[in-house]
């Protein structure tokens, strides 16, 4: 299975809004997402689209987001994964893609995101 | 090996046929179209591990663990390119099987089986077979191209979800294919050039158990896939079997609650995204295609599309349900040379069908207009019942009309058939 990784860092800032992190699994492919926030594990969702705590809880923590796609779509074998931030000063996003070699292949993107005060 | 008596108003003949199975069987079921169907598939596109950042505010890096693919032509279906205008010309007529919308028009308007397919993925890739094609000016012999247009640029916010429940108009642009094909006409030192466009559509109508069986297979994939990804997640957080550092203790226990899943393979991977491919194509509903293609003539050393050869358009609509199915299909064919004839084929298949048994009837309409046609119009109208004897003998009895000749009336004919095959056939649908 090919691991596409991809590392970042973020500043959340000093804000007293939530932060928010969304993880995209696109290109009309199946697949899934674990997300751990520091010492939190969310459940496994195909989207995630989650409020993941407030900045000053968040700074020091790292995003870990594990997707495993399978290429389900007959009309492509791109797969991607989108990962955005929003809450700290600045909106964060990323696209890693890749294409599968053969039909029916799983992919597996791993992202860890720093977060930084 | 088949057993065929004909008989006609007057004539009475009772042959005996020795026929491969391949012939003696009819043609197979068109897949109930899923949303996302009929697009070339075999196609490994032509880019690979190049991560693609939107603007942001932190700082990234992207390693991919795996070298890119490589384009590599593929095979068309022979039976995909020659289908649409093949039996234009035959004096037997067409058969409901060829009024089907082609898969790529532009091999069907001008007659060809292209043995490799140039698939494009990307636009760069796409003007690269352009030029290459174009070839200076002059026009390059046997090109065959099939793009997807919407395919060619990544959709990075289009989901799952989103793209099997996409409404009709989105399906429409999902599954649009542009098609081009050329071939020699040595005889002439000339090139015929064929264009072609074909989409299709689908009204989803599936019932409870339909709907469940895809959830499951769904859940059973997303399961497989956590199963990945919360081991991954304990290695990268090196979590040892007994850590009560958090999250450690969640990730193991969920392992645990998913051990009962069984051992992710990659072929456990592959047979549950098989399943969900096949809770997806089993849904009943009613699909629509579309396609038009052109065909012009030019010289082989001066591009220019001077003569218009043909012209032809294809509507086809059907409803699958559990028990029964019913098709119907329209193709316009307009022919510019050497005369100017218009075909207008009409046809039909109702059919009813049960774990062992098929009852079907169809037929068939051309109208033929334009200068001196060669024939009239007239129709074919058949009744088949097949009966499954064991896996692989079937017993089949068809009755019905022929359509007109040019130099006869149809014939009324009555077969009755006992075919052997080998490999388990299922019901025609």
């Amino acid at each position: 299975m090919k691991t596409i990784k991809h590392t970042s860092k973020y500043k959340v800032g000093s804000g007293q809004g939530q932060v928010h992190l969304r993880v995209v699994i696109g290109e009309g492919q199946f697949g899934s997402s674990s997300v751990v926030v520091g010492a939190s594990l969310f459940p496994q969702v195909r989207t995630f689209d989650e409020n993941i705590g407030l900045p000053a809880e968040l700074n020091g923590k790292l995003i870990s987001a594990i997707s495993v796609v399978t290429d389900t779509n007959k009309q492509t074998n791109l797969t991607s994964v989108t990962y955005e931030l929003s809450g700290g000063p600045q909106p964060f996003g990323h696209s890693s893609e890749v294409t599968v070699d053969r039909d029916g292949d799983s992919v597996m993107f791993i992202a860890e995101i720093q977060l930084e005060a | 090996m088949s057993y065929s008596v004909h008989w006609g108003s007057t004539l009475l003949l009772a042959s005996v046929l020795i026929a491969a199975p391949a012939l003696s069987q009819p043609v197979p079921p068109e897949p109930a179209p899923a949303p996302q169907p009929e697009a070339p598939t075999d196609h490994p596109a032509s880019t690979a591990g190049t991560p693609s950042a939107a603007p942001h505010a932190g700082t990234a890096s992207d390693s991919a663990a795996a070298p890119a693919a490589e384009a590599a032509p593929t095979a068309a279906s022979a039976a995909d390119a020659s289908a649409g205008l093949s039996c234009l010309d035959s004096k037997d007529g067409c058969e409901v099987d060829d009024l089907k919308t082609p898969t790529a028009p532009a091999y069907s308007i001008i007659g060809v089986v292209p043995s490799q397919v140039e698939t494009p993925r990307t636009p760069k890739d796409v003007a690269v077979a352009l030029y290459n094609a174009y070839n200076g000016g002059s026009v390059s012999q046997n090109v065959a191209l099939e793009v997807a247009p919407f395919w060619l640029v990544p959709h990075h916010d289009l989901t799952y979800d989103q793209y099997v429940n996409a409404s009709l108009l989105l399906q429409l642009v999902h599954n649009l294919t542009v098609s081009a094909a050329t071939t020699a006409v040595p005889a002439q030192a000339a090139t015929d050039i064929g264009f072609g466009l074909r989409t299709n559509i689908f009204f989803r109508d599936a019932d409870d158990a339909q709907r469940t069986e895809k959830a499951k297979a769904e859940a059973h994939l997303q399961k497989l896939q956590e199963i990945l990804a919360v081991r991954q997640q304990k290695d990268q957080l090196r979590c040892a079997d007994n850590s009560a550092q958090d999250p450690c203790p969640a990730i193991l226990t969920r392992l645990e609650a998913l051990a009962k899943e069984g051992e992710v393979t990659e072929e456990a991977l592959r047979d549950a995204r098989v399943a969900l491919e096949k809770a997806i194509e089993a849904q009943y509903g009613f699909r629509l295609s579309v396609a038009g293609a052109l065909a012009y003539r030019s010289d082989n050393d001066n591009l220019r599309l001077k003569d218009f050869l043909k012209g032809a358009g294809w509507l086809n609509g059907g409803y699958r349900g559990e028990i029964w199915e019913v098709t119907g299909l329209v193709r316009f064919t307009a022919v510019d040379a050497p005369e100017i004839l218009q075909y207008v084929d009409l046809g039909a298949r109702v059919g009813g069908f049960g774990d062992r048994y098929g009852v079907y009837a169809e037929g068939v309409y051309r109208v033929v207009s334009g200068d001196d046609p060669p024939v009239k119009s007239s129709g074919r109208l058949v009744g088949t019942f097949e009966y499954k004897l064991s896996n692989q003998l079937w017993l089949s009895a068809s009755y019905g009309k022929d359509n007109d000749s040019e130099v006869s009336k149809g014939a009324q004919f009555a077969l009755l058939g006992v075919n052997f095959q080998v490999g388990e056939r299922q019901v025609k649908r």
